[in-house]
């Protein structure tokens, strides 16, 4: 039961929606009817809302009171002070990042043309004029979700990276996408594309910032398709203002003997919202999936997987962990789905939550969807206090309470970093993780 | 004055009177010992030292080198030079030993206006004292007491206090648990850390620790109060007796 869109905002949409084609000219045409197709979608079915199972604990409607329209065209602006510096400065110099902000490319390593061997690093504007082949190809055809936010993503689609990773290309050098949505009141619709080819190796750090003390919204979709023995990493960090929106869609697919790790980093905003939905099309893969996230004030954030286990021998790992304080909430659903024919799957599950206050809340929902006969599944959730024992233990070693809080959440949470495997980079989002720790163990937050 | 004076402490938990106007003085540089059966109120005495949640003191009162030890919270006791040795220590997964106990021991550092010790010499310092204590260096590296061994917990205990270097400890059944090797160590080592500007208490149900780390002073526990002190004839005649001879000595004395 989703909820209609008024006549009124209907308008303001369709005009937003004409301003927007008009706007970005010289893209093909198979693309604008695939805008086309994913506007109508939107106005066909309007917004989620709390009726639906998908979206029973989140409710939508403060972010859609205002039609959501992308900003328009020209050079944005930021103020480097509106954002959280150490996230900010993120890959910050290196040749392999791209920074936008309000949806529109703003600088960094702008390489649309790439020799067939060399990995391209590309804004999708430029990208979608220039590259005729694979963008097509992926573009569009990942989602597995048709919701309003991925509807809206795909018609306005502001701007957003497109990376090619040639076949055999490998790299441990991150490549950083850094998404700043700065203006008050504004809605951001990056869109990434990433196409892996065969045996390639890559690692993506996409980083979602809001302004401080700004009311913004981003509505970010990200398709990755690995080609038979791809090796992706993809390390996804959001954080918006407490009156900021972060929506994000991420859908992978995974051909045969590809592996996909995956970590996602959570911290605060109004409202967050990520699903993540992994297809393992074939067999032999491997899918490791692990979500953190720390809920402070009155934060929301949400958590959706879907892993698919469509074909046989394939191995799934999936670790997400929170913690929430003061009057926030947590939500993660983990759905496993293996399909007829997925024999020998092994999935593993877990969801693990600490309530620091009395007024937060996690809610977990596992759920197992098995068709076949011979398959090792298993999921586990768990919410708890911080161990009472533990705390007492570091304090009656002249260790403070408060310090002794950080420690503990620091001990649950850094786990969650160990898939990384650049040093450097798990260093990085290891600060970004205490520091974030840090401003939330304060004793206020905590009582 | 004496390091660690109690003053008839009635303590309860959960409701339930568990201390009953206990009155202990302890000397800088002693080793005392408290025996007592099992629910006389050892464990409870020892965590009321330490700061522990869930107890209530309903009247008395703790003076710590001249101090009201009632106010300060467990960490600030600890700065100030109290340890316990935990009966059960408590297993932290994802925090490594070495990094707790630096963190513990910057903490107390700091309290003293001292600079912060360097993470090196730090190193240096605390394998040194674990090959003296017989710990197995690998556990440093490892999550505190995750996975540890009974024995490896309680030498890892007296690890810590080698390295906070306490004024007052207080071992809460350290000997329980180990087999008479591993006691006749740990009891070694703990006797090692005698000082005379340190005072060490001994929680313990039997007399054979004793054997390693002398007493000066014997008391025992029963009921909730010291009903006998002597020295350490008196824990060789409690275990030729039982408790239920020195709570009745204690009648007669009081008669």
């Amino acid at each position: 039961m989703n909820a209609a869109i008024s006549a009124t905002e209907r308008q303001a949409y369709a005009t937003g929606f004409a301003q927007a084609l008009e706007q970005d000219t010289g893209l093909p045409a198979w693309l604008t009817s695939v805008r086309r197709t994913a506007f109508d979608d939107f106005l066909e079915q309007g917004w989620p809302t709390t009726k639906q199972e998908d979206w029973r604990f989140t409710d939508v409607t403060p972010i859609t009171r205002l039609p959501l329209l992308p900003s328009p065209a020209g050079k944005p602006h930021f103020s480097p002070d509106h954002f959280a510096a150490d996230l900010l400065g993120l890959g910050g110099g290196d040749a392999r990042r791209l920074l936008f902000v309000d949806g529109r490319y703003h600088s960094g390593a702008a390489k649309e043309r790439a020799r067939p061997h060399e990995v391209l690093i590309a804004p999708l504007s430029g990208a979608l004029t220039e590259d005729t082949g694979t963008l097509g190809r992926v573009l569009g055809h990942h989602l597995r979700s048709q919701n309003a936010f991925v509807a809206l993503n795909t018609a306005f689609m502001t701007d957003g990276a497109f990376i090619r990773i040639p076949a055999g290309f490998t790299s441990d050098l991150p490549i950083y996408l850094v998404f700043l949505a700065a203006a008050d009141g504004s809605a951001s619709f990056p869109r990434t594309v990433v196409w892996a080819g065969e045996n390639s190796q890559a690692t993506i750090v996409e980083i979602h910032l809001g302004a401080d003390c700004r009311s913004t919204l981003s509505s970010a979709v990200t398709e990755i398709l690995l080609e038979p023995g791809a090796r992706i990493a993809h390390h996804g960090i959001q954080k918006t203002s407490p009156d900021g929106a972060h929506v994000g869609h991420l859908a992978v697919t995974q051909k045969a003997g590809s592996v996909f790790s995956g970590s996602n980093l959570a911290t605060g905003g109004r409202l967050v919202r990520n699903d993540v939905h992994v297809l393992l099309a074939e067999g032999g893969c491997t899918c490791n999936l692990d979500g953190l996230y720390l809920a402070s004030g009155t934060s929301h954030i949400d958590n959706h997987t879907t892993i698919d286990h469509r074909a046989p021998r394939s191995t799934s790992r999936e670790v997400y962990k929170g913690v929430v304080s003061g009057r926030s909430r947590a939500v993660f659903s983990g759905r496993i789905v293996v399909r007829p024919g997925a024999q020998q799957t092994d999935a593993r599950q877990t969801n693990r939550n600490i309530v620091l206050s009395d007024g937060a809340v996690a809610h977990s929902k596992p759920h197992l969807e098995i068709f076949a006969n011979d398959v090792k599944c298993s999921h586990g959730a768990t919410t708890g206090r911080l161990n009472p024992d533990a705390l007492f233990y570091l304090r009656s070693r002249g260790i403070g309470e408060k310090e002794a809080h950080q420690l503990l959440i620091r001990a649950f949470m850094l786990e969650g970093l160990d898939c990384i495997a650049q040093t450097g980079l798990r260093a990085e989002l290891e600060g970004v993780l205490v520091k974030r720790i840090e401003e939330l163990a304060n004793p206020g937050v905590l009582a | 004055m004496s390091m660690l004076s109690i003053k008839n402490l009635h303590v309860e938990a959960d409701g339930k009177p568990i201390l009953r106007g206990l009155n202990l003085e302890v000397e800088a540089g002693e080793v005392c010992a408290i025996m007592g059966p099992n629910g006389s109120g050892k464990s409870t005495l020892a965590n009321v030292l330490a700061g522990r949640d869930g107890y209530t003191v309903t009247a008395g009162e703790i003076t710590y080198q001249g101090k009201d030890l009632r106010a300060l919270p467990p960490e600030e006791r600890a700065r100030e030079g109290i340890f316990l040795g935990f009966q059960h220590p408590v297993e932290i997964p994802g925090v490594a030993n070495t990094y707790f106990l630096r963190a513990a021991l910057n903490a107390i550092h700091k309290h003293r206006g001292e600079d912060e010790i360097d993470a090196m010499d730090f190193l240096v310092m605390v394998k040194a004292k674990a090959k003296s204590l017989g710990l197995n260096p690998d556990l440093l590296g490892r999550p505190v007491n995750e996975g540890f061994s009974g024995g490896e917990k309680k030498r890892n205990e007296i690890l810590q206090m080698s390295v906070l270097e306490p004024r007052l400890a207080v071992l809460d059944e350290t000997d329980s648990g180990l087999d008479i090797d591993a006691l006749r160590e740990v009891a070694g080592a703990v006797q090692a850390l005698r000082r005379p500007d340190r005072a060490i208490v001994v929680i313990t149900h039997h007399q054979r620790l004793l054997d390693y780390l002398v007493p000066d002073r014997v008391h025992v526990l029963s009921a909730g109060a010291i009903v006998a002190s002597g020295d350490r004839t008196l824990a060789m005649e409690l275990e030729k007796n039982g408790y239920g001879w020195a709570a009745g000595r204690s009648q007669e004395q009081v008669a």
